[in-house]
């Protein structure tokens, strides 16, 4: 038998060894650490962040990101919506203590006009009374305005939700 | 040092700190935050259906599930059957025992908690996940949702005095 086959005899017929359980248990045990902690794999289901993120792809959050800095305007972030299991796919347009408005499509944070080039599509007639962010939340809405406003989840958002951002 | 001193070294430390970890549990008193925690996990058990069950199982069920809630407690949850407004007692086990005549099967998982106790520890405000699968002539039905709940201390106990679905993101 050539090495090469050897080692592929080794990997599908591995000897059950004390050693071979410990590496498997000690790659379950690292898997779990980091598919739960670290970056979890997500299907993004809803057209409310295209064209930047398109319904039905796959991504996977990045949450060390926040472990040594809090989220900034303008970053996308993943946020726990139902259990672990739904998260919320947004960007942040403003921090605690900001106020936000949508006058005719437009927003408007502390009541200055806030170019948003993230926005391609055709901005709809989005129209929302002032509101001031409280604090130990962030204002989050998706790149998708030409959709109906009803028809999008956005707003003020506790950031004990936040996962992370994304990595692709 | 060769390799069974290294593995003794490291079984010992182990074990030391295994017994050390239940020590801990032994000898230091249930703080609030875990008897909070600990009675939604009981609820959880006591909500729990997994079979058929006799007259005599329901209604010890249904008891135990009443013993959670003050009386009279106040419910917020729209889109359930009865589930707003402020119920006693009888009225909240009497929904109680509808809800698991209906269902074959039933079980609630509550998760992601955060506390907010106010000053004295006397009260606490609650905000957690509930997951409900059930299963009722062969369907099944599934939920997950946030809420909110107002527990009081009352007498030593932690009970939950309002209960209701929270907004997770506000317009």
């Amino acid at each position: 038998m050539t090495d090469f086959r050897k080692i592929l005899h080794g990997f599908f017929f591995p000897k059950l060894t004390w050693k071979f359980f410990l590496r498997v248990a000690i790659l379950a045990f690292v898997c779990y650490v980091v598919f739960r902690f670290v970056s979890q794999p997500v299907f993004l289901n809803g057209s409310s962040m295209e064209p930047t993120y398109h319904d039905g792809s796959f991504n996977l959050t990045w949450a060390p990101v926040y472990w040594f800095r809090k989220p900034r305007v303008g970053d996308v972030v993943a946020l726990k919506y139902e259990n672990d299991h739904v998260m919320l796919l947004k960007r942040v347009v403003a921090l605690p203590g900001d106020t936000v408005e949508f006058r005719n499509g437009r927003l408007y944070v502390n009541g200055k006009f806030r170019e948003e080039p993230y926005v391609k599509f055709n901005r709809g007639n989005w129209n929302l009374p002032l509101r001031k962010v409280e604090p130990g939340d962030i204002y989050v809405v998706g790149d998708n305005r030409s959709m109906p406003i009803q028809n999008q989840k956005f707003g003020a958002i506790s950031m004990r939700r936040l996962k992370g951002t994304l990595l692709l | 040092m060769n390799k069974q001193r290294l593995t003794l070294i490291v079984c010992s430390l182990i074990l030391a700190a295994s017994c050390g970890i239940l020590l801990k549990k032994v000898i230091t008193p249930e703080d609030d935050a875990s008897m909070i925690r600990r009675m939604f996990t009981d609820l959880e058990r006591v909500a729990e259906k997994s079979r058929a069950e006799s007259v005599i199982v329901l209604a010890e069920r249904v008891k135990s599930t009443g013993k959670y809630f003050s009386d009279p407690c106040r419910f917020d949850i729209a889109g359930v059957p009865n589930g707003k407004g402020l119920m006693n007692r009888q009225q909240l086990e009497s929904n109680v025992m509808v809800l698991r005549r209906f269902f074959d099967s039933l079980a609630f998982h509550f998760s992601d908690f955060y506390l907010e106790f106010n000053p004295e520890k006397t009260s606490c405000m609650v905000f957690f996940s509930v997951s409900f699968h059930g299963k009722a002539k062969g369907e099944s039905a599934s939920l997950v949702r946030d809420l909110k709940a107002k527990l009081d201390k009352i007498d030593g106990k932690w009970k939950i005095v309002s209960i209701a679905i929270r907004d997770v993101i506000k317009k």
